[in-house]
């Protein structure tokens, strides 16, 4: 287990690090808690978090982690799961914003990201005078119908 | 293209499959319940175009229930 002394401060983790980018001071416990949010293979709630970075930092309150997972939600460094069981569940943003598309034969989901649509959808809401907060977006598509040798 | 004649509405066949499987991988992804259920059923509406949407959402609600016990 990890203490907050074993964290290596040269060597962040890409969550530290785009936290960092996002102008966010980075504290120990910051820290300690990016570790514990990088570190997981599930999907945590604030509780759950909470429990690991306590293993990690005693002194860590609950408020803190509340405080802190609220900022990094924020700054978009991480991104709130809804698994429809009434508890917010979290995921380092693996900015990986990405959408699905969805294959009609077979019901396959296809996760993919897309740079442009992500420039496109913030000029289509600018152009219509608003701050982007939000979308939802699923494609729809069939196999075999993709240009073949990029055209 | 055959899609609709595929199997009567309701059928347990490929459509099945694919809603379910639809439905399952987003839900996986952490996506809320309610776009994973809209997303099925568009998946079986393509599936089954001649069927009304009422009774498509009932069936697709029926599919995806089945799938999830509580």
């Amino acid at each position: 287990m990890l203490t907050p002394d074993q964290i290596d401060e040269s060597n962040p983790t890409r969550l530290e690090q785009l936290c960092v980018e996002k102008g966010l001071k980075m504290t120990e416990q910051r820290r300690v808690i990016s570790r514990v949010l990088s570190d997981a293979t599930d999907h945590p709630d604030v509780e759950q978090v909470y429990r690991r970075a306590v293993e990690i930092d005693p002194h860590i309150s609950i408020a803190t982690v509340y405080r802190t997972m609220r900022l990094f939600e924020e700054a978009n460094v991480i991104e709130r799961l809804d698994f429809g069981d009434g508890r917010a569940r979290f995921e380092e943003n693996r900015d990986a914003h990405h959408h699905h598309l969805i294959d009609l034969h077979t019901g396959q989901v296809i996760e993919f990201a897309s740079p442009e649509l992500e420039v496109l959808k913030e000029k289509i809401a600018k152009e219509l005078g608003y701050e982007l907060i939000g979308h939802r977006l699923e494609l729809y598509g069939l196999p075999g119908r993709k240009p073949v040798d990029g055209r | 293209m055959g899609r609709a004649s595929d199997s009567a509405p309701g059928c347990p066949d490929r459509c099945l499959s694919a809603v379910r499987r639809a439905y399952r991988e987003l839900c996986e992804r952490g996506q809320p319940d309610r776009f994973a259920f809209e997303a099925a059923l568009a998946v079986y509406q393509w599936h089954h175009p001649e069927v009304e949407t009422a009774r498509a959402h009932d069936i697709v609600l029926a599919w995806v229930s089945d799938g999830v016990r509580h």
